[in-house]
Order: C-alpha cells, then sequence, then structure tokens
C-alpha cells in the first residue's frame, strides 16, 4: 500500500509533468479511493473529474450508415474489376516509337567526339612480321628484276662495245 | 475476407471508435466523419487483417492515428480538442447522472480557459491517457515542451480546486 510520503512525491513530479502513465494509474486509483487525507482533497477532485468516463451516446442510425458505407465500398470495388482499362495499342506504339526516336537523335548528337583510329595496320606482331616479310619479298623481286634487266643491259652493251672495235680494227687493216 | 465477415468482425466495434473518436476531437460529426474514414481504411486493408486477433484494439489504434493527423491538421482552430456538450449514455439514477455530467462540465469548462496549447496537452494526456508519442503526433511539440505544458496546465487546474475546496470549506 501506498503511504501518503509516497503520494506526495508522485505527485511533486505529476506537477512537475515528469510522471509515467504507470504512476500516473497509481495516483488514479488512489484518488478513487474513500480515505483520502483533507489535505488532498483538492488534488482528489481534479482526478477524479479528468479522469471520469463520461461516454457519449453513439449518434442515432451510425451503425446502418456504416454498414450502407461498406456496400458502396464493396460495389465501387466491383465496379472497378468490371471496367478496366482499355490499353490504346497504336497510340503506345506511337508513342515508343517517338521516344525511341528522341532517344536515338539525342544519342547521336551527344556522343562524345571518338579520337582517329589508325588504318591499314596490324592487330598482332605476328601479322606485323608477316606482312613486313612479304613486303621485303616483292621488293626482292623487284630488285631482281631490275638486276636482271641490268645485267642484260650490261650484255648487249658490251656485245655493241665488242662489234664496234670489231669493226674499228677492220679499218684500221684497210689499204691507206 | 468477404464483406459479410468483415462487418461481422468490425460493425460491432463502431461505438469503441465512436468514443475513441468523440473524446479526441470534441464534437460528433468530425468524430463520425474520422469512424468513416477508419471504415474506409480497414475495408481497404481487409485481406492484410486476417490474422489480426483482437479487431478492435486495431481499429481503436486506426482511429487514435486518424485523430492526431486530424488534430495537427486543426491546430490553429482553439475551438476544436475539447468536447462540445455531451450526453450521457448511462442508466444511473437521474441525480447521479446529473451529478456525473456536472464534475465532467466542470473540469471540462476549466481545461476551456487554458491557454491553446496547455489545454490541448492536458486534454489528450489526463483526459485521454494518450501516450507522449501521440501527444507528439497531434500537437507537433517535442517531448520537452509537453512535459512544461502539461506541468503549468496541471498546476493551473489544481488552484482552482484548491480554491473551490477552500470556499466550500468556509
Amino acid at each position: 500500500m501506498m503511504l501518503p510520503n509516497d503520494i506526495e512525491k508522485l505527485l511533486a513530479r505529476f506537477y512537475a509533468g515528469e510522471t509515467t502513465a504507470e504512476e500516473e494509474q497509481t495516483l488514479k486509483k488512489y484518488f478513487a479511493r474513500t480515505d483520502v487525507p483533507p489535505a488532498l482533497h483538492a488534488d482528489r477532485d481534479m482526478f477524479r473529474q479528468l479522469t471520469e468516463e463520461n461516454l457519449p451516446e453513439v449518434p442515432e442510425g451510425m451503425e446502418e450508415r456504416l454498414s450502407a458505407f461498406i456496400d458502396r465500398l464493396e460495389e465501387n470495388e466491383t465496379e472497378r474489376h468490371f471496367h478496366r482499362p482499355v490499353i490504346h495499342w497504336r497510340r503506345l506504339l506511337g508513342m515508343a516509337a517517338m521516344i525511341c526516336l528522341l532517344v536515338s537523335t539525342g544519342v547521336y548528337f551527344l556522343r562524345p567526339a571518338q579520337p582517329p583510329t589508325p588504318k591499314d595496320t596490324c592487330a598482332t606482331p605476328e601479322e606485323a612480321q608477316r606482312e613486313t616479310e612479304k613486303a621485303l619479298s616483292i621488293l626482292a623481286y623487284g630488285l631482281r628484276r631490275g638486276m636482271e634487266g641490268v645485267q642484260t643491259a650490261s650484255q648487249t652493251t658490251e656485245k655493241a662495245h665488242e662489234q664496234v672495235i670489231e669493226q674499228l680494227n677492220h679499218i684500221k687493216q684497210l689499204p691507206q | 475476407m468477404d464483406t459479410t465477415e468483415f462487418k461481422r468482425r468490425f460493425l460491432p466495434c463502431h461505438k469503441r471508435f465512436y468514443h475513441t473518436a468523440f473524446r479526441l476531437t470534441g464534437n460528433t460529426q468530425d468524430a463520425e466523419d474520422l469512424v468513416q474514414e477508419a471504415y474506409a481504411k480497414l475495408w481497404n486493408r481487409r485481406n492484410e487483417l486476417e490474422g489480426v486477433e483482437n479487431a478492435e484494439a486495431y481499429g481503436v489504434m486506426l482511429v487514435k492515428n486518424l485523430c492526431f493527423d486530424w488534430m495537427r491538421r486543426n491546430i490553429h482552430d482553439t475551438d476544436t480538442c475539447t468536447p462540445e456538450e455531451v450526453t450521457l449514455a448511462t442508466d444511473d439514477s437521474p441525480g447521479h447522472t446529473t451529478e456525473l455530467h456536472d464534475e465532467a462540465e466542470h473540469a471540462k469548462s476549466l481545461i476551456n480557459q487554458l491557454p491553446d496549447k496547455q489545454r490541448r496537452v492536458m486534454w489528450l494526456r489526463d483526459v485521454n491517457d494518450c501516450s507522449f508519442e501521440e501527444i507528439e503526433q497531434a500537437t507537433g511539440l517535442n517531448a520537452t515542451n509537453i512535459r512544461v505544458l502539461l506541468s503549468r496546465a496541471r498546476k493551473k487546474i489544481r488552484e482552482q480546486f484548491k480554491r473551490m475546496d477552500h470556499d466550500a470549506t468556509q
């Protein structure tokens, strides 16, 4: 049982706004008793009047109105279920096409400038070696053909020189 | 949950819902509107409520939250929050009924004389047993402010009762 000292301490906390819900219930129960000291009668009256359960009557017909309201909620839900929205596919496709066009255009014009990529290059060192050897063999072939031509020209020149010498000697041997 | 089951579980709770709303809003029209709004929300969630054991407790919490939101929206309306004239539902003797009614009206009139914020806070805490979190939700005030306002309100009301008690003993 709570002593008057305990109640006074609780009351001090109550008027300071510091009591918990449980402590306030303790005070309410205490002041519902009949043996409250006269010094606390004002507090008792306050507690009793504040916590008096004065429940008002429910407005007449409220239950019927709520029941009808619930029926309307159900009807509205049923109507929404049977009247599904119609999807206009052609309109939807048209909008999708327009969006694709806009996105593509945006991507094209907003794309970052690409650095120039080198052309006619080899992707791997092996490929580069093959291409180099190929080029060198073409060069060698050309050089060979060139050398053959030079050799032919040299042989022809030598032949012509020999013929010129022979004719000159013949001229020298003619009577004067 | 079909309509029949929904009504079976929640319609009988309407009195409790109404009393909760009335104590917080203080007027019949707003209380009934908020109860109807609560039923609409319960209907929309009915399939999730299959496992709820205490339909009334769930509904009362929903009504309270709706009332706190309503109070916060109407925080500048000083006529809200404390009850209008109450028609008591009791089958006690007329004398007892009158006495209860008078005491309740007396307490209400004293609370109504408080400054607006003190009145709201004391009404929520000491009449409606709301937690500090609920009072924060309804008023937008923090816990420290609520305690200070509660302290001032309670002291003022106590002074009124002390004066009455002193006058009665003279």
